[in-house]
């Protein structure tokens, strides 16, 4: 890799030897007081190479999208919860509610999947959609339902309550269109819900996972979370097996600690506490740089794009074209592998991150 | 490099020894006694050398299993005030924890025993980077459409074995396991309970029709693993009813039947629940083409992950703490409901007793297999606790003095006198799992075996024992020393060479683009996406 | 016997307090609690680097000059008494069964998470989630009192199940959610939502943003109960006692889900 190509390894925005920038993010690694590796747009092996670099480096760590991911993570460690593949909800779901604006066009394929009658569905005929609040978003051939005002947690409070069967305070027009919903849901063999976390809230998920359990005591009920991240779903199914966690773990007292307020990288960010960010973008989504003046390590495709320089800049390569991957597939909801297209030396950031963590525990950054 | 374990008290099965003696070993394999001097001599006097344990079904990684660690975060405390001791805390769940926990008890291969064939991927690379031991895993049919549409057809025999083989070579699974079949299939259709004759709406079929099917499928493929079978009616009262048609509707052929305790429940009783262990274990004794694994359960919280959705739909009203996370897929999807087995819980100490009375009343220690169904009985970390209990009729009695009478009236447990000896406990645990997966070179110390070997030191306290091995040689490699382990060793993940069928790889590409919209090309497990470039090791099919 | 620890200066990372409460601290020379690892981070930090230590352990406790950064101040305290000068971080008095702990400045979330008893007293703002459960933990505060003299953030009270908490002030958006028992008071405005996700137990609000639609109107009943809760009312302040007194409006719910909560709203 020449200095000219724009893609070569840089200290301080300057060219430079690989072996130079990577003795100098091992440096920043082994000074820092508290490193936070986060971006983690990457794959299952870039993700399972960053949890071992945090670890030996006493890191906090967590995906820069994280906050979707908590969105759903959070109801369900709360009180547990429903939820069916794409796959299944295409083959079964003779109703489907979508939940606001962005879902559908969120996933790719499924407004068409939608449009088709669900092979295996206990009556045959066409599926019912029904979209709540689909703003500037409405799918084609969908009934509507509006409810204007209402906070996604009260909307699903709200469909709660009237499915119990229970008395309600709200305005007249509310009332009548939360029971023409309500009575579509119970006219579902197998009803799926479609929804945004982020869009719901952690609490919204919550009432909407009670919603799935009421329904559920009479006929068949599930819901389909949008996956909004790819990455983020796959650093997060990686976490969970290394640290049995679903990610904002910190290493730095030795074992995997988890809080999904406190490891926040935002606030990890904002507060000061983390003294260093190193950055993980294999696919250049940009997740790698919060917009602060501390110091950075940044593996990713490009520098382009970076306001500020990082301190350290180390080139990669991209799964699934570079070099061969494993990614989270929001279409089949779970991990497929991905050849390489266009195979290229550029390396991967699993190679770059398994190095730096060698680097680490050469210069002791192990915690005590 | 040769290496002889010199003195220690040899126990293994399969050769008949129970004695002192010498081990060598060299290569990565055991060797007959060697023309030449040694090139190590490890004194292992006063321990007790048997080869590595073999867990036959314990859930130790894919999809599920994370799925239970997604919902437990305050399990852990490990983010709350400081030193707190929880169940979570001390197995870890995650795959580093469950290799060298393993490990430390002396086992070398494990097999993860349900995993649906679109998340073999996801299972594989768990099991990736679990260490030290080897692994395997079963792929789970039954509850799917392209299986069940099949039956309804009437397709036949060759079109079923080519099915199993397509998804044996797939899944790079070692066998094939169907769970409560038919009756995921069924709750998609509303249904709420599922016995053997019960049919499947939209298709018509019977669950015994879907066993008896995969039964055959599974032998035909040239599985060496037998069909692997979780009954129906899991939990519920008078249920040996239900294991005893199972058993019936093998037919004479081999079949397993998974942690059978949980089928062990008759009727009797103020509360219509008692022990039918007895009676059970004498129905296995009269059928030894079957085998059978217990699902013992042991004293503590814990998270049961089955595949078994209904039944782990039903159960969300038992959950402790009171939350459950019911996940479906294109075939049986899973459900996680945590649950605290309590010793003062008439239930639970009556679940407790008729394990060990299965364990009791099942002559042939090689038709019994050892597990808790972890987690779902227990964690497997309880396994040298639970072998004390089988090896002390005494401690039984410690143990019953604390539980409620009520519950032990209703068992034949303390009348029950048998004590395992270590050669019992070896065949359990070693030379029987070894066969029944087909595994001539493991569970046994003779020449051409691998060298995966546990020495303990011999103690009184065989907890303690069995808890923390003196040794551990994986592949000739000493992992374990003093109960720790001290090696950065990966074992790799064993998949039958099935042979999928190419006529049939097509159809099931063409059924899984019409029915759900899904390229299944993408349930691919290909040696590239793995972290080493020797995770799977190759097993011969059956001939 | 009064051990006190004065802050030399505010740290520029988090400390964990959580091993410095009483109980765990018995018969330890001032060397050894000199040398107790309060760090949060990759390198240890012991007390002593950042505490002037006077006094001896034993069951009671003084913290001077303490800042947002200490979290888990007095978390699982069994008994004693903790008062602190300053802020608190997060977690402060999080767990604990017994004791009494005062804090004379504001805390962080999640002050209280937990309680299983004891009173805990803060003196300024409470953050997020006061008396709330952690991430997975079911249960909120079981047990015990707390009091808030100024404000508090949101969802104050989540999941609580039993015991007594009073906000002087005002408290965030829905105060109250997921409550299972047990009282909350808010002598100020509570924000939108309160009682959201509420199955059992009982609110007092002497203002309130919109409810969440599943509480119903169920009028003013007028209770004696009130008048009897108003005299116990005596040491959280005027506030609370007339909060009490007042003309209250009686809501059910959330009927989203089990909907045998209640909520009292001062009626205007
Ligand atoms: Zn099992």
């Amino acid at each position: 890799m020449t200095a000219e190509s724009g893609n070569s390894a840089r200290i301080d925005g300057q060219a430079a030897a690989l072996p130079e920038a990577m003795g100098r993010a091992a440096e920043l690694l082994a000074s820092s007081r508290q490193p936070l590796v986060t971006g983690l747009s990457t794959d299952v092996a870039g993700a399972r190479a960053a949890l071992a670099l945090a670890a030996v480096t006493g890191s906090v760590i967590d995906h820069a999208g994280g906050e979707a991911t908590m969105c759903l993570a959070r109801p369900l460690q709360d009180g547990g919860g429903f939820v069916v593949t794409p796959g299944e909800m295409r083959a079964r779901a003779d109703s489907v509610l979508v939940i606001g604006p962005s879902a559908l066009h969120l996933m790719p394929g499924m407004a068409e999947a939608l449009a088709a009658a669900p092979p295996l569905a206990l009556v045959a005929g066409p599926r019912r959609v029904l979209q709540i609040n689909a703003g500037a978003g409405p799918l084609a051939g969908a009934e509507l339902a509006e409810f204007p005002g209402l906070s996604p947690l009260a909307l699903v409070s709200l469909m709660g309550a009237r499915a119990r069967g229970h008395h309600v305070n709200v305005a007249a027009t509310t009332l009548t269109e939360t029971d023409r919903v309500v009575a579509w849901l119970a006219a579902a063999h197998y009803g799926v819900i479609i929804f945004n976390p982020l869009e719901l809230g952690a609490p919204g998920v919550e009432a909407l996972f009670r919603l799935a359990t009421q329904l559920n005591r009479a006929t068949r009920f599930s819901t389909l979370p949008l996956v909004l991240s790819a990455s983020a779903e796959t650093f997060k199914t990686v976490c969970l097996w290394t640290t049995g966690f679903p990610g904002r773990v910190n290493f730095a007292t030795g074992a995997p600690a988890y809080d999904p307020e406190l490891f926040d990288p935002k606030r990890m960010v904002a507060s000061g506490e983390a003294d260093l960010v190193l950055g993980i973008d294999s696919f250049g989504e940009g997740l790698g740089v919060p917009d602060h003046t501390m110091a950075q390590i940044l593996l990713a495709p490009s520098l382009s794009g970076a306001a500020k320089p990082p301190d350290v800049f180390i080139p990669i390569g991209e799964p699934g074209r570079d070099h061969a991957g494993v990614m989270f597939d929001p279409a089949i909801g779970t991990l497929r592998a991905m050849p390489a297209l266009a195979p290229s030396p550029r390396p991967s950031a699993a190679a770059m991150l398994e190095t730096l963590r060698a680097l680490a525990l050469r210069k002791g950054g192990a915690p005590c | 490099m040769l290496t002889r374990l010199q003195g220690g008290r040899v126990i293994d099965p399969t050769r008949g020894l129970d004695g002192r003696g010498d081990v060598y070993f060299d290569d990565g394999r055991i060797l007959a006694t060697p023309s030449r001097a040694p090139d190590v001599t490890i004194d292992v006097s006063g321990c007790i050398v048997m080869a590595g344990a073999l867990d036959i079904h314990s859930h130790i990684a894919g999809a599920n299993v994370s799925t239970a660690r997604l919902l437990l975060p305050e399990a852990h405390r490990a983010h709350m005030t400081r030193p707190e001791t929880t169940w979570l805390g001390e197995i870890g769940f995650s795959a580093a924890e469950t290799g060298r926990l393993y490990a430390e008890m002396g086992f070398t291969f494990v097999v993860e025993p349900a995993i649906s064939p679109q998340q073999a991927l996801h299972a594989h690379l768990e099991l990736a980077d679990i260490p030290v031991i080897d692994k395997g895993l079963l792929a789970v049919l039954g509850n799917d459409d392209f299986t069940l549409g099949l039956i309804r057809d009437g397709a036949g025999r060759a079109a079923l074995a080519d099915v199993v083989g397509a998804t044996l070579a797939q899944s790079r699974a070692l066998g094939i396991k169907v769970i409560n079949a038919g009756a995921a299939a069924a709750f998609k259709y509303n249904l709420r309970g599922f016995s053997l004759d019960d049919v499947v709406p939209h298709y018509g079929v019977s669950s015994r029709a879907i066993l008896e099917a995969l039964q055959q499928a599974v032998l035909d493929a040239g599985a060496h693993h037998p069909l692997h079978v979780h009954a129906n009616n899991l939990g519920l009262a008078g249920n040996v009813e239900t294991a005893k048609a199972t058993i019936a509707a093998a037919r004479g052929m081999p079949m397993h039947l998974a942690h059978i305790q949980f089928y062990a429940y008759g009727r009797e009783g103020a509360r219509g629940f008692s022990s039918a262990a007895a009676e059970l274990a004498e129905v296995i004794n009269a059928h030894p083409h079957v085998s059978v694994d217990v699902g013992q359960v042991m004293f503590q919280p814990t998270v049961t992950i089955s595949s078994d959705i209904m039944r782990q739909f039903n159960g969300l009203g038992e959950a402790r703490p009171r939350k459950g996370i019911i996940q479906e897929g294109e075939g049986n999807g899973g459900g996680v409901v945590p649950l605290v087995y309590a010793r003062d819980n008439f239930f639970n100490a009556l679940q407790w007793a008729a394990g060990l009375e299965l364990f009791l009343g099942i002559s042939n220690p090689a038709q019994v297999f050892f597990t808790t169904d972890h987690p779902n009985g227990a964690p497997f970390t309880t396994y040298p606790t639970l072998m004390a209990l089988l090896m002390s009729a005494d401690l039984r009695d410690e143990w019953c003095a604390g539980l409620p009478a009520e519950a032990l009236a209703l068992t034949h447990l303390p009348s029950m006198r048998r004590e395992y000896s270590l050669n019992e406990l070896a065949i359990m645990t070693r030379s029987a799992p070894a066969t029944l997966f087909g595994m001539r070179d493991r569970g046994h110390l003779g020449a051409g075996a691998r060298a995966d070997v546990a020495v303990y030191a011999d103690q009184n306290d065989r907890a303690a024992m069995f808890a923390k091995a003196r040794l551990v040689i994986k592949n000739g490699v000493t992992v374990v020393r003093d109960g720790k382990v001290c090696a950065d060793y990966f074992g790799r993940t064993l998949a039958l060479a099935a042979r999928a069928d190419a006529a049939m790889l097509r159809r099931l590409e063409a059924h899984s683009q019409t029915v759900h919209g899904i390229n299944c090309a993408g349930f691919d497990v290909p040696t590239f996406a793995m972290p080493q470039a020797h995770a799977f090791e190759d097993v011969a099919c059956r001939s | 016997m009064t051990l006190t620890l004065t802050l030399k200066s505010p740290p520029p990372f988090r400390l964990d307090m959580s091993g410095v409460v009483p109980h765990l601290l018995q018969g330890l020379t001032t060397q050894a609690l000199a040398r107790l690892d309060v760090t949060t981070m990759r390198v240890p930090v012991p007390l002593g680097d950042w505490f002037r230590i006077a006094g001896t352990p034993g069951s009671d406790m003084v913290i001077y000059d303490a800042c947002g950064e200490l979290d888990q101040v007095g978390a699982a305290l069994q008994g004693g008494n903790i008062v602190v000068a300053g802020n608190v971080g997060r977690a402060a008095g999080a767990g604990m069964s017994g004791g009494h702990i005062t804090i004379h400045g504001h805390a962080g979330a999640y002050a209280g998470a937990m309680m299983r008893g004891g009173t805990l007293d803060i003196m300024g703002n409470a953050g997020d989630h006061l008396a709330g459960a952690t991430v997975g933990a079911l249960d909120g505060m079981t047990g015990g009192a707390l009091q808030v003299r100024g404000h508090a953030g949101r969802r104050a009270g989540d999941r609580m199940r039993g015991g007594m908490i009073v906000i002087n002030g005002h408290a965030g958006a829905q105060a109250g959610s997921r409550l299972g028992g047990g009282t909350l008071m808010v002598c100020g405005k509570a924000g939108p939502e309160a009682g959201v996700m509420m199955r059992r137990g009982t609110l007092y609000l002497n203002e309130a943003g919109p409810l969440p639609p599943g509480f119903v109107d169920c009028g003013t009943p007028d209770l004696v109960f009130h008048k009897w809760l108003a005299q116990q009312l005596q040491p959280y302040g005027h506030s609370a006692m007339a909060l009490a007194r007042a003309k209250l409006r009686r809501y059910q719910g959330d009927m989203a889900d089990l909907g045998k909560g209640e909520i009292f709203l001062c009626a205007p």
